[in-house]
């Protein structure tokens, strides 16, 4: 079993716009892909997916439609907007500074202080 | 941008097909992540288990996703409604009183406001009416204006007002006879001159308007329809250019029709040209001018080129002490129906201000009551914020329905206030359109939140823990009171002044309704006929027109006497100026004038005083002799007798040669009352001097008087058939009883009367529904102390009267409070009041007892409760 790590609003936010970078997907399927892009580290947990999904299309980043899944099944499929692709570079940019400031921080040593 | 509001949009408006989406992503997900485990190898039913419990709770998320997408407030809002809604309809004393009383309020403001608006505050139908204008006089000592101007003045203001666009008319209009393809009728007419559509930026539909060569003495004789008039006598025949009609017997060609839905200045069937001039009607101001600013003229400069042209005026065209001006054309036509409007306007914001209290009242009541439920919902964690969104919902569900109620109550109650105000002149277009109902709307709104409001923040600086261990054991008195007995005191204090002012106004109508009459008014009939016809413009054509119709009058079985008289009793009758024989022109004064024929003074039953009564031989080419009333005799012949005297009026001399008793009459000049008994020369219409005859008939139309011992039926038909045999083609404009004729002298008064009386009662009924729910939430608060009271000994009269005391009390305060603020509503009054004080007794005694018969009655009621307090039953439920 992964480890349950918990995850600020933010990163969930860059998380499930990198996954549906990759191409349109379900909410289910979302879940999954994160998963899977971690390599099976991050499970998100599943009653903070929707409300982010909810968030990010409301603010312009996503769109939604409905459509068929591969089993069949009709399922809402979400998509990267332009202004998604736009915000998904900005977050990643943020994150990849953020990491690098606390792996510098955590890396310090007694005599740089 | 744009798409998000139309997302958010498109989400309120398909609420359902939301959540069913939203739902069934949800549920998919489950099953998705069931059908994994399954496929994992884990039994279906735990699948299941495990799925939902991973996912938490369903209901939670869907609340984050609503809230995500910015959906959540209006879910709030439909729980805040459906609750809202419940509690009034578990309350449903409350909700009745409270709905009752803003639908009483806003509809008696709904009523008035719209014949206000229409009246006074409705731009006038015309392009661009800002930009309109008359030209007034102004009294430069007490700035009073008056828009009547006479034919120099006119002359004056056309030849040097630059930059405005100007006509003259008449300001009020003529009834007169008109025969029109065949058929005869009495219309109105009013004269305007050239330019006057025009100026207003009204354009007749078919044809035009006046030209200046028709405008001016003996141009053609043309005349402009209404649209009415031409639906009605030509059936909308676009040919009617061209065709003839007689007016007042002369022929007229027809020239233009107006547009549907035109309004002139004053309601008139027809015009006709004014053809001003400066002498005839000229000489007096008997015009008025209507002044359309160019584009590039401001009001003040328009003020100051006025003026200048005013000051080149002779005094005696511009009265001394007077200057020219120009007011607003709205202003100008409203001048004398704005104030007695708006002061009942006043009225009626008042009683809604009482209702308001009583609502402001009611609500902290209630709120008090809610004390317990609002801390215990706080304690649970409900946060201020949603418990006064949950307040404010409520308040505007109120005002929503109050409000709607209002309206239909104000949409039942202005035709019956038309009913009473067209006869005053009132003549507007009063509709409860979209400017009204929006204004009461906003009035509704304003009306609960505001006082609504106050419970709200009142209830959210409570403490939890305080409130809670309030409500169980409330004893008496505390300072919590004192806002609610301030609201009361209030509002008995505004019922007193409009009390006050009712009872007043009814005395002022009382008064002048016993003004004596000076004849007998039953069994008396008065037709009037409009004689401005180029048949009747002389004294020897209307002496054989009423010698012709009187005989046959008097031979009609039934009939005891007829007469025919210029002025009926409680007309206004022609004013004229008059010298005594003898004296120079400067010392004239003004009279009145009536020529009469038949036996006027026995028809009326007048008392001969002195002398002698006109006699058939006082006829044209006989020497001119004349009567007089008494008021005229003691007024200008004091000391000395009157008959014999002579004086010179109407161009021509008089003998006096006897004195009658005084007849009502409507003032015609001077300050005084309404109606009452004038100076009045009495002359035979055969000895009128002709060029007088053609004047008067342009302004006053004469009546056959009968009196019939059989009724007035039998007197109305005599006097139709004496008309029609002496002239088929003069219609009656009017056949009434003269008692009818006496009602409508003081429509006025009996308007305002009525309007100021039911707006008292109505204060008054809430006043008192406020002070029996002050007494009534007091004894329910009081229980517990009252149980205890008559355990220990105190007789329920006792206890009756300490309940009943702070109710008076709180009335007495009010009646205080009242009668200090009463003086200043009767300085509103002054010029309203006749032949009373203000501070008489009668009133007095009216009000205070009015008052303590409602304060007694909504102190008691409610403590009534008291006698059935069971103390043991009281004590135990503790």
């Amino acid at each position: 079993m992964a480890d349950t790590t918990d995850l600020l609003q933010g990163t969930l936010d860059l998380l499930i716009l990198k996954a549906v970078s990759l191409g349109p997907l379900h909410g289910y399927g979302i879940l999954l892909r994160i998963q899977q892009m971690s390599g099976d580290v991050l499970e998100v947990r599943q009653g903070s997916l929707y409300p982010a999904l909810y968030r990010l299309v409301s603010g312009g980043f996503l769109a939604s439609k409905w459509g068929r899944s591969d089993n069949g099944r009709r399922a809402r499929f979400y998509r990267l907007t332009p202004r998604g692709e736009r915000q998904l570079v900005s977050e990643r940019e943020r994150w990849d500074r953020l990491a690098g400031a606390v792996t510098a921080a955590i890396r310090t040593r007694p005599e740089e202080v | 941008m744009l798409s998000r509001l139309t997302a958010s949009l498109r989400l309120i408006v398909d609420r359902l097909g939301f959540e069913r989406s939203l739902d069934r992503e949800l549920r998919d997900h489950l099953e998705s992540r069931q059908a994994d485990l399954v496929a994992a190898g884990v039994e279906p039913a735990e699948a299941r288990r495990r799925a939902r419990h991973e996912f938490g709770s369903v209901e939670a998320v869907k609340e984050e996703c609503r809230e995500a997408t910015g959906v959540a407030w209006l879910h709030a809002l439909g729980r805040d409604l459906r609750y809202g809604l419940r509690q009034l309809r578990r309350n449903p004393a409350f909700t009745t009183v409270a709905l009752a009383t803003l639908a009483l309020t806003i509809g008696a403001n709904t009523a008035l406001y719209s014949l206000v608006d229409a009246a006074l505050f409705r731009p006038l139908p015309y392009p661009e009416p800002e930009r309109l204008g008359q030209v007034v006089r102004t009294v430069v000592d007490d700035g009073e204006t008056m828009p009547s101007v006479d034919g120099r003045t006119w002359e004056a203001v056309r030849d040097a007002g630059k930059g405005l666009q100007l006509a003259a008319f008449s300001d009020w209009t003529t009834g007169v006879n008109l025969v029109a393809g065949g058929a005869a009728s009495h219309v109105e007419q009013q004269k305007v001159s050239a330019g006057f559509f025009a100026a207003l930026g009204a354009p007749p539909a078919l044809g035009r308007g006046f030209s200046a060569e028709e405008d001016v003495p003996g141009g053609a004789a043309v005349t402009v329809l209404s649209h009415d008039l031409w639906q009605g006598s030509f059936a909308g025949d676009p040919r009617v250019l061209g065709d003839r009609v007689l007016l007042r017997g002369e022929p007229y060609e027809v020239i233009g029709v107006m547009p549907p839905g035109f309004r002139s200045t004053s309601p008139a069937d027809l015009w006709t040209p004014l053809r001003p001039s400066t002498d005839g009607e000229g000489s007096g101001t008997n015009y008025a001018i209507l002044a359309r600013l160019d584009d590039d003229t401001s009001w003040p400069e328009a003020k100051s080129r006025l003026a200048g042209v005013g000051r080149t005026l002779l005094p005696e065209n511009l009265d001394g002490a007077t200057e020219l001006g120009i007011a607003p054309l709205q202003n100008a036509q409203s001048q004398y129906v704005r104030r007695p409007l708006l002061l009942l306007w006043g009225a009626v914001i008042a009683v809604l201000l009482v209702g308001c209290l009583n609502l402001a009242s009611l609500l902290l009541a209630r709120t008090a009551a809610r004390g317990h439920e609002m801390a215990v919902r706080q304690a649970l964690g409900g946060g201020r914020g949603p418990l006064l969104r949950q307040l404010l919902t409520e308040g505007v569900v109120l005002a929503v329905c109050g409000g709607a109620l209002g309206i239909l109550v104000g949409s039942l109650l202005l035709p019956l206030l038309l009913r009473f105000a067209t006869p005053l002149g009132y003549d507007v277009d009063a509709t409860i359109d979209l400017r009204v109902m929006t204004a009461m709307g906003l009035l509704s709104l304003a009306t609960v939140l505001v006082f609504g409001l106050y419970p709200a923040w009142k209830l959210s600086r409570m403490s939890v823990r305080q409130v809670i261990a309030d409500s169980g054991r409330t004893v008496a008195g505390g300072s919590r009171h004192w806002p609610r007995r301030l609201l009361v005191v209030a509002e008995v204090a505004l019922s007193v002044v409009l009390l006050v002012t009712g009872t007043l106004l009814a005395r002022s109508l009382s008064h002048l309704q016993q003004v004596d009459p000076g004849f007998e008014p039953a069994g008396l009939v008065a037709a009037t006929v409009s004689l401005q016809d180029a048949r009747y413009d002389t004294a020897a054509e209307i002496e054989q027109l009423f010698r012709q119709s009187l005989e046959r009058i008097d031979a009609a079985p039934g009939v005891e006497a007829a007469a025919v008289s210029l002025s009926a009793p409680y007309e206004r009758p022609l004013n004229t100026p008059f010298v005594k024989a003898g004296d120079p022109p400067e010392e004239r004064q003004l009279t009145n004038l009536v020529y009469v024929a038949g036996d006027f003074v026995d028809t009326l039953g007048l008392p001969l005083l002195a002398g002698r009564d006109l006699r058939p031989t006082d006829r044209r080419g006989t020497p001119r002799v004349a009567l007089v009333n008494r008021t005229f005799g003691e007024r200008y012949f004091a000391d000395g007798p009157v008959v014999g005297q002579r004086i010179a009026a109407a161009d021509a001399e008089w003998e006096i040669v006897g004195v009658v008793g005084d007849v009502v009459q409507r003032t015609s000049f001077g300050d005084g009352e309404p109606v009452s008994h004038p100076p009045v020369v009495y002359v035979a219409a055969g000895q009128m001097p002709d060029a007088y005859v053609a004047l008067v008939h342009g302004w006053f139309a004469p009546s056959w008087l009968v009196r019939a011992g059989g009724g007035t039926g039998i007197a109305a038909q005599a006097v139709r058939d004496g008309l029609r045999a002496a002239d088929p083609t003069l219609p009656i404009s009017r056949l009434a009883e003269v008692s009818e004729v006496a009602d409508g002298s003081l429509v006025e008064q009996r308007f305002q009367a009525w309007l100021m009386a039911c707006l008292a009662l109505l204060a008054l009924v809430l006043a008192g529904v406020g002070l029996a729910g002050l007494v009534a939430s007091g004894v329910s608060e009081r229980r517990r102390e009252l149980g205890i009271r008559l355990t220990l000994g105190a007789t329920r009269g006792q206890a009756l009267a300490s309940a009943v005391l702070p109710g008076l009390a709180v009335a007495a305060a009010g009646l205080a409070a009242g009668a200090l603020a009463a003086p200043l509503a009767v300085g509103l009054l002054r010029g309203l009041l006749w032949g009373i004080s203000a501070s008489e007794p009668q009133t007095v005694a009216v009000v205070a007892l009015a008052l303590l018969a409602v304060a007694g009655t909504a102190s008691l009621l409610p403590a009534l409760k008291i006698v059935s307090i069971d103390p043991a039953t009281t004590l135990r439920r503790e």
